[in-house]
């Protein structure tokens, strides 16, 4: 119920601002409503956002599996984290337009080189916090594992797998938030499809209900993805933990 | 089976770099069936020997001799269960090979049948206790090693679980070493008592008792506590200078 309220809300302001600002800065919600049914109705808006989606996909599981590996190794090895953490600084602090841009100098205008780019951006976040994870994992569970002689696999699964779960779950959120940032202005900049792309062309003609069709689509869709996919997730992560009163 | 046990020294560096001594001369033997236990004031090492023992910590000067790959079941002084874990993985995943009779006895010896499914978070700490011991038996361990088991828990709860104990150790060859600072349950539960002294440990004595311990009387029982009090209390022949 407060969601439903928060959302008619946020309605009702943009209603009232559009009042204010007049239609050629801010249309009302019936006209970007009007764009958005144009777009679906011609199948545009399901293919730029099913464009855009792949890539997340694809970059978030890419720097997902990547930066888990990497932060749990600098976290566990000592030597691996001197090593790496001056990379991981640069790459922390690298603007997300340079990699962009330089890897389609690079690898040329291409899809490897956009998901790539979008992947770079959100590695070292990942690594960051997985190696908080892999450092603060609980040496006497460790022990006990060892004394009782448990299987590779088992202690993986069982020991360290629960106790990494809320720094994977924390990564993951603040990961996809910034991978649907970015994913849209490596598609502004070098793709031919994509939500990104789509705002592009937006811009270029000035068409604000277009632009706000694809913005707001997009909105919904993570939206949905947080709903439906992230919090379930989380919940069934902590299902253990017991309840506060 | 046998585990012969001889620590010369272990040292520990503290965070600031200063060498202690924990341990400066420890030597016994165990046999198959026999409980020894370790009697000490609290700090004296006893826990960094068991850690050892169970060869958590292989930086110490000396020898351990036990069969390489003797299984062995550990009961921490924190009962250190996985709190993702319902009570019964916990038990199962450290004895994947436990079949469900022998769980179901161990749960009813140790009265946890009701509790097969909660999470340790939900348990006191008496229960979690069990837990620990329940996981312990059910790897149908040559090792037994007990940290305190029955520390913190209040006098009539203690001595009920450590009937359960003696109960589950009575008809198992077992090696078993107990580590506890009271001597009532060192002289109800043990075979052997190795006596140490303050830090840095060193044996004090190894006192065996020869009555099984069934048929222990008030009286041996009585004994046996004087005996070990008159070597704490000053029965070695050199004196501390304090």
């Amino acid at each position: 119920m407060p969601r439903l309220l928060s959302f008619a809300m946020f309605f009702a302001i943009w209603w009232i601002a559009a009042l204010f600002a007049g239609d050629t800065k801010l249309p009302p919600p019936p006209a970007v409503l009007t764009a958005m049914m144009a777009e679906a109705r011609s199948g545009d808006l399901f293919f730029h956002l099913g464009a855009t989606l792949a890539r997340v996909t694809l970059a978030f599981t890419l720097a997902m599996a990547l930066g888990a590996a990497i932060g749990y190794l600098m976290g566990r090895v000592r030597l691996a984290d001197r090593l790496g953490d001056p990379w991981l600084i640069l790459l922390l602090n690298l603007p997300a337009l340079v990699v962009i841009v330089l890897a389609y100098i690079w690898a040329g205008l291409t899809e490897v080189a956009a998901i790539a780019a979008i992947a770079i951006n959100k590695l070292p976040t990942a690594v960051v916090t997985l190696r908080e994870g892999a450092r603060a994992l609980d040496a006497s569970l460790d022990e006990m594992a060892t004394v009782f002689a448990l299987p590779r696999w088992s202690k993986f699964r069982h020991v360290i797998l629960p106790q990494l779960s809320p720094y994977i779950a924390a990564a993951a959120r603040s990961g996809l938030s910034l991978v649907w940032k970015i994913v849209l202005v490596a598609e502004l900049l070098g793709r031919p499809n994509g939500v990104g792309f789509e705002i592009g062309v937006a811009f270029q003609l000035f068409d604000i209900p277009l632009l706000l069709a694809y913005s707001l689509s997009f909105a919904a869709i993570v939206l949905l993805i947080e709903t439906l996919l992230v919090q379930p997730f989380e919940a069934r992560l902590t299902r253990w933990r017991p309840r506060a009163a | 089976m046998r585990l012969e046990v001889d620590i010369t020294s272990k040292t520990f560096r503290n965070a600031a770099g200063e060498q202690h001594d924990v341990i400066s001369g420890v030597a016994f033997a165990l046999d198959a069936g026999e409980v020894g236990v370790l009697v000490g004031p609290s700090g004296c090492g006893k826990s960094t020997m068991l850690r050892i023992l169970a060869g958590l910590d292989h930086d110490f000067q000396g020898r351990i001799s036990r069969p390489a790959e003797a299984r062995i079941g550990f009961v921490f002084q924190e009962p250190r269960l996985l709190p993702w874990r319902s009570v019964e993985e916990n038990v199962r995943l450290a004895a994947p090979h436990a079949d469900d009779k022998k769980l179901s006895s161990l749960f009813e010896i140790l009265e946890l049948e009701a509790h097969r499914n909660h999470f340790p978070g939900e348990l006191s700490l008496g229960l979690a206790r069990r837990v620990a011991l329940a996981r312990a038996f059910a790897v149908e361990p040559e090792l037994l090693i007990l940290d305190e088991p029955l520390a913190s828990l209040d006098i009539a709860l203690a001595a009920r679980l450590r009937d359960q104990i003696a109960m589950l150790m009575d008809g198992r060859s077992v090696i078993t070493l107990l580590v506890t600072h009271d001597v009532d349950d060192a002289v109800r539960l043990g075979d052997r008592l190795i006596l140490l002294s303050p830090r840095p440990a060193r044996l004090l004595a190894d006192l065996p008792i020869r009555t099984p311990r069934g048929a222990r009387g008030e009286a041996e029982t009585a004994a046996i506590k004087s005996e070990i009090m008159r070597w704490i209390n000053g029965g070695p022949p050199k004196q501390s200078a304090s």
